[in-house]
């Protein structure tokens, strides 16, 4: 609760500070918004040329791309900038400062950088799940829809466990983020798409090595019943709990890795 | 306050390697011993410089009695919590100033850095307002309070950076280095100010410093450390009475006496008019041999000169002087 509270605050500051670069403040959030907004557009226009995509249509695919790009901005908004360049702040010795304050380190970097660009894409996004789930009667459902919030829940944590990581790893190696831009953005990418369209091996990689269909294949397709087996619907049901389970494993790594920490001397 | 047992710290340090495979691959390390073996204690309210050349360890030893490193052996316990085991109950106890860097916010006003300070150890509104007054009055904050810290001096800054670190009543000090670069007007603000803070709320202050007069006048006691290694640990007096050789007294007298014949004293040089005496102040007081030389004949001028702290210190850094 103190800890929300002084989120808050810390927002109160940013936008104080902030307020002398208006423009550029509203320019990164257009920027977003627009880039996004032709992403959904092209695949309007790709399922209007082939109507479904391994048989998902244009709404069930906005569902599919949205859920992992909302939970992918939400936890943008919260972790990425401060904790995804952990790199630059642990070989400048930048974490001392925040070592000395009686809060927890994870939580004084999600105060201390908030993702104000990332708003652009979670207001665009938002629209176009609206208008999927407005379009699609098989979701009005009470259920559906909280499974849905929960699962939203889990996927910002897989993404929130996978920055956390990728920060954490500048702990041991110099240039964390170039293998977290390998094993997170380029491998995430392929759950844009229903997995089904991949060889089978694409699929295991990211259920088992890596988490990532966790994040938005496995519940969308249990949300639109279009899980391949009864095995991928458990797993969409165990979705959240792979989030939680997920994020704990970021944040044992992180404190294993500040336990190395060496601050730069002076 | 503090006690340090046989504390240790390496750094591992990666051998370079031309072959870029086996760097990559097997790479070798070196530890480098940056602590070695430091042993002391703290006491409540004492005021400890806490000195050595560049590289000698200072700033690590800091760091890991703040909790923001880890000791790879040894103990540290301050104020009953080891630092990175506790590092947040730790945190609370102590007030941390680092001359080098800020820990203000860069972008925002001073007042507003504070209020978040406030929020993030929980400060009680009425020791805030109260702290608020105080360094307002004593540290000339007011001035410059609403300005934005990338827009202050460097004077100003080390300023509301003292008063960052004091506004959650710490009772315990570590200062890294709090008068570099800082204009001696500044220098002496900052040195009174540590003084008062420290008598009016028996803060205990670590300070490590390259300016021999900021331990000179507000230390009570050195602890010296060089290649990571303790090498002198005592009262800032001892160390200009004991290791400081000898005070000198210039005397220029009206009429030269034939001799000057006092048990102690040394005659080091005479220049016509102008003769200048040694002695050890354990020996005989400043005050004793002036009134003996004047007994003896009228002085017309006279000028004493202690042993500088400073001089020590360089002497036994160039080891000139062995402990």
């Amino acid at each position: 609760m103190d800890n929300l509270k002084l989120y808050f605050a810390y927002i109160g500051m940013f936008f104080r500070s902030r307020a002398e670069y208006k423009t550029s403040f509203f320019a990164g959030m257009f920027a977003n918004f627009y880039c996004y907004f032709v992403t959904y557009t092209i695949f309007w226009l790709m399922t209007q040329r082939f109507t479904t995509i391994g048989g998902w249509n244009f709404s069930e695919l906005t569902v599919l791309y949205g859920t992992g790009l909302l939970t992918y901005a939400i936890s943008g908004v919260l972790f990425w900038g401060s904790i995804y360049f952990l790199e630059s702040a642990v070989t400048e010795g930048k974490l001392d400062i925040l070592l000395l304050r009686p809060k927890g380190l994870i939580v004084q970097l999600i105060c201390s950088s908030f993702g104000y660009t990332f708003i652009g894409q979670i207001i665009v996004t938002v629209i176009f799940l609206c208008l999927a789930f407005a379009n699609d009667a098989s979701l009005h459902s009470w259920t559906k829809i909280l499974y849905y919030l929960v699962a939203l829940v889990g996927g910002v944590l897989i993404n929130g466990g996978a920055v956390i990581i990728v920060g954490a790893l500048s702990f041991w190696v110099k240039r964390s983020t170039q293998i977290g831009g390998v094993f997170y953005y380029t491998l995430r990418e392929f759950c844009i798409y229903p997995l089904n369209i991949y060889p089978r091996y694409i699929k295991l990689a990211v259920t088992y090595v890596f988490p990532w269909a966790f994040i938005n294949y496995y519940p969308a397709a249990v949300l639109l019943g279009k899980s391949e087996n009864g095995y991928d619907y458990c797993l969409g049901l165990l979705a959240p709990l792979v989030g939680v389970a997920f994020f704990l494993l970021s944040l044992k790594i992180f404190a294993l890795g500040l336990r190395r920490y060496e601050s730069a001397g002076n | 306050m503090i006690t340090v047992r046989n504390l240790c710290k390496d750094y591992r340090i990666a051998k370079r390697d031309k072959n870029f495979l086996r760097y990559l691959f097997s790479r070798q390390y070196e530890n480098k011993r940056a602590v070695d073996n430091v042993n002391f204690s703290v006491g409540k309210g004492e005021l400890v410089g806490y000195i050595g050349p560049n590289g000698a360890g200072k700033s690590t030893t800091i760091k890991m009695m703040t909790g923001i490193m880890v000791p790879t052996s040894g103990e540290i316990t301050v104020m009953g919590n080891v630092p990175h085991l506790k590092r947040k109950v730790n945190a609370k106890n102590i007030g941390v100033v680092f001359g080098q860097r800020t820990q203000l916010w860069w972008d925002l006003p001073v007042v507003d850095s504070f209020d978040l300070l406030r929020r993030i150890y929980s400060i009680p509104r009425q020791d805030y307002q109260d702290n608020l007054l105080l360094f307002e009055s004593v540290l000339d904050i007011k001035s410059f309070i609403d300005k934005p810290v990338r827009q202050l001096s460097l004077g100003q800054r080390m300023r509301a950076d003292l008063a960052a670190a004091l506004l959650h009543n710490p009772s315990m000090l570590f200062l890294d280095e709090p008068t570099i670069g800082l204009d001696i007007v500044v220098k002496k603000q900052i040195r009174q100010f540590i003084r008062k803070v420290r008598n009016e709320r028996d803060l205990t202050v670590i300070l490590t410093t390259h300016d021999m007069r900021d331990v000179e006048e507000i230390c009570d006691r050195i602890v010296m450390i060089d290649h990571g290694k303790i090498m002198l640990d005592m009262k800032t007096s001892d160390v200009r009475d004991k290791l400081g050789g000898a005070n000198t007294l210039i005397v220029d007298f009206d009429e030269p006496p034939q001799a000057v014949d006092i048990p102690f004293v040394e005659v080091a040089s005479i220049d016509g008019p102008r003769w200048t005496f040694t002695f050890q102040r354990n020996n005989i007081s400043a005050s004793d041999l002036i009134a003996r030389i004047s007994a003896l004949v009228p002085v017309a001028d006279l000028s004493l000169k202690e042993p500088d702290i400073e001089d020590v210190i360089r002497d036994i850094y160039e080891g000139n002087i062995v402990l």
